[in-house]
């Protein structure tokens, strides 16, 4: 290999961090600035997490118990670039004290001089008036090294995948009724001498606490004298142990079932990672009396599981059926969602739901009976079906009077009637059809989508393709007269024409002189001179948004 | 057999030494392949393994060699390869191109921040084709797709961009 070439690998490296900061500092895309803002909203907490498990360390580590969701621990909030806050602490009083003193996140402590002799107080989470036990410190590392290791992809001390913004939001530590419990799984990387990391391995759940107990007994044998997890003082969650009520329940095992009987207190539950739990047969009546929110894998999803939650949970507002790694409304195969492998998810239990407000069901096979039973449900106020075929069109969507936000995104089998139905949604404010654009659809279908008088955001994207247009004149003559009936809406504010490669400049200029559009999305638009466009656009309305997608 | 009274320390770790060094391994083990968050990882244990077996202080630029050999050896051992084409490179090509472009010790930002200026002043159409493969890793067919581009015309529109990149690059040292 040549000199050049390696230079140009050095170069391709460069690029990469040069883009990497880029992409940080300037999130370009409507859903990366709500990636963004999210990340940014969560900031606090993965700090808090990351805070907090600095220095504890848990005394468990079976292969009874599944592992959880992953925390990589993140450059930011694992790395101390300086070595700041590097000690080698005496005594835990010590190391408390400095834990206090410093950024958690960021600390580096040499426990070879903590080894020896020091004991650690050992309790049982939730439950103050329990026991504390001493346990030396050398007995607490080996179990906490096993808690680390427990993914294969471990070494060192470091789980290598997930991500910060995979955590719920939770940290809670629960003990059931005595033989239940969910619990925060924390680790301390350590090799030896250094704590060289630390971050949340997961939550993790056993239904058998005594046998639990006895792993943990046989591991510190003979001074674990009774039941119990421990973590070192002055941790932030300390002050809330309440139950748990948001979970999720990462590799569920089939034989941890059981331990779904003291969740009756949680409100929300993702199960889409959990495939032992998407069988009717798991879920007993009245089991998950207030749950409000669930999301399953919306290819495992089926009548018989349905049924079972309707009867185990009948207070939930928000069902969402979607594929893994799906964290939005709008899905796209992409994302993890594949239509090869759709879903008959038989939507007949969902009539169990009357009050319904949020419903996904992506990546599934709708029928007339399927979408009959959908529109029956009055209070859906927000509904997604992307990534559906849709056997019999969309339906009498017309009925569902409080729906505001329809996401049709990458769909199959929407017919021109449809839109007129659409467009009678009274409360309808968003519509998302990227994508979703098909022979069978004329320009009568925008038209009839401006009768709507609520209807404020709308996504064409990937609609105005070179092959499905006149590229002579950009919008064949009947197109541009149904984008432009489109656009006196005076309700329609956001519109995003992403990956359009048939937008013209003159389209792009009746966009901007008609209407009252306050937020333009473009990207992806073939031979479009984005910067052209965008000009064009913010000349004509200077108070306008252009989003580069 | 007789110590040398002359042979130098071992080298120990302290806050500044890390101050000084980390920053290179982390943009070497980028270099050679690693993403972010292995690369951070594999920082933290080429650190562990310098405390474990404390190489001759022999100078900085000297460690930093050392340091720059042990990522790229746990780099191996984790992934089994290195960035598409670096494999047949010898270990002396990939140090000297890296301490060319980014000093002895591998801190110096000169480079990055001539690519960025760089970066700056290419079209709109080069920097979404550089985001989609260096920022969202697509292939050059996902590339093509979204670029109405063939694939052929991907890699020659990413060899293009790539090489007015580097002759940039170069001038802006250079000068």
């Amino acid at each position: 290999m040549s000199r050049t070439e390696v230079e140009m690998a050095f170069l391709e490296s460069a690029l990469e961090q040069v883009l990497e900061s880029r992409a940080a500092d300037v999130p370009r895309s409507d859903d990366r600035r709500r990636n963004a803002s999210s990340r940014r909203a969560f900031a606090p907490i993965a700090a808090a997490l990351a805070v907090a498990v600095v220095g504890a360390i848990w005394a468990l580590g079976t292969d009874e118990f599944p592992a959880g969701e992953h925390a990589s621990p993140g450059s930011e909030q694992t790395f101390d670039p300086d070595f700041k806050s590097l000690v080698s602490p005496s005594s835990l009083d010590e190391l408390r004290a400095f834990l206090q003193r410093v950024d958690r996140a960021q600390a580096r402590v040499n426990l070879a001089r903590l080894r020896e002799g020091v004991t650690v107080p050992l309790r049982v989470v939730g439950e103050p008036d329990a026991p504390v036990l001493e346990l030396p410190w050398s007995t607490v590392e080996r179990e906490a090294l096993l808690a680390a290791f427990v993914d294969d992809d471990a070494s060192q001390g470091y789980v290598a995948d997930g991500s910060h913004q995979d955590l719920p939001n939770r940290v809670e530590f629960a003990l059931g009724d005595g033989r239940y419990f969910a619990l925060d799984v924390v680790f301390v990387a350590s090799s030896g001498q250094w704590i060289i990391g630390s971050g949340r391995v997961g939550m993790r759940f056993a239904h058998d606490l005594d046998a639990w107990l006895a792993r943990i007994h046989a591991a510190a044998e003979p001074l674990a004298r009774s039941k119990g997890v421990f973590h070192p003082a002055m941790l932030p969650f300390e002050a809330s142990t309440n139950l748990p009520t948001s979970l999720r329940l990462h590799e569920f095992a089939r034989s941890d079932l059981s331990a779904l009987g003291s969740l009756a207190s949680a409100t929300r539950l993702d199960l889409r990672y959990s495939p032992g739990l998407h069988d009717g047969s798991v879920v007993r009546a009245g089991e998950l009396a207030s749950l409000r929110e669930l999301k399953l894998d919306a290819h495992r999803t089926h009548g018989d599981l349905l049924r079972a939650v309707a009867d185990a949970a009948p207070r939930l507002t928000t069902l969402l059926l979607l594929p893994r790694d799906q964290a939005y409304w709008s899905v796209s195969a992409s994302g993890g969602g594949s239509r090869e492998t759709r879903t008959e998810f038989e939507l007949d239990a969902l009539s169990r739901w009357p009050g319904l407000q949020h419903l996904a069901t992506t990546f599934g096979e709708l029928d007339a009976k399927d979408l009959s039973v959908v529109c029956g449900l009055r209070e859906l106020r927000t509904w997604s079906a992307s990534g559906c075929r849709l056997r019999d069109g969309i339906g009498r969507v017309e009925r569902l009077a409080s729906l505001e936000e329809l996401y049709l995104q990458d769909c199959e089998g929407l017919r021109d009637r449809d839109f007129a139905a659409i467009a009678k949604c009274a409360s309808l404010q968003r519509l998302d059809l990227a994508g979703s654009r098909n022979a069978a659809i004329s320009a009568e279908s925008v038209r009839a989508l401006a009768a709507s008088e609520s209807l404020h955001r709308l996504d064409l994207s990937g609609w105005f393709r070179r092959e499905a247009a006149d590229q002579a004149s950009a919008w064949p003559p009947a197109w541009r007269g149904a984008i432009e009936s489109l656009l006196g809406s005076s309700s329609l504010r956001w519109l995003a024409l992403v990956g359009c490669d048939a937008l013209t400049l003159d389209d792009v200029r009746l966009v901007a002189a008609t209407g009252s559009l306050d937020v333009v999305v473009l990207g992806d638009n073939g031979p479009l001179d984005i910067d052209v466009a965008s000009s064009v656009l913010l000349d004509a309305r200077p108070g306008m948004t252009v989003i580069i997608d | 057999m007789p110590q040398n009274a002359s042979s130098p320390s071992t080298v120990t770790l302290s806050d500044d030494f890390a101050r000084r060094h980390r920053v290179g391994v982390f943009r070497f083990l980028r270099f050679l392949g690693a993403s972010p968050d292995l690369a951070d990882d594999l920082c933290q244990e080429v650190f562990l393994v310098m405390v474990r077996q404390p190489p001759e202080d022999r100078g900085d630029a000297a460690v930093a060699g050392w340091l720059r050999r042990t990522a790229k050896h746990l780099l191996v051992s984790r992934l089994r390869t290195l960035r598409r084409g670096l494999e047949q490179a010898s270990d002396a090509d990939l140090d000297a191109v890296f301490v060319r472009y980014a000093g002895p010790l591998g801190d110096d930002g000169s480079y990055l921040d001539a690519l960025s200026d760089c970066v700056e002043r290419l079209d709109v159409r080069a920097k979404r084709l550089l985001h989609l493969r260096y920022t969202e890793n697509r292939s050059r067919t996902e590339i093509a797709d979204r670029l109405r581009l063939e694939v052929e015309g991907v890699k020659s529109s990413l060899r293009r961009t790539k090489a007015k990149l580097r002759a940039c690059v170069e001038r802006r040292l250079s000068s």
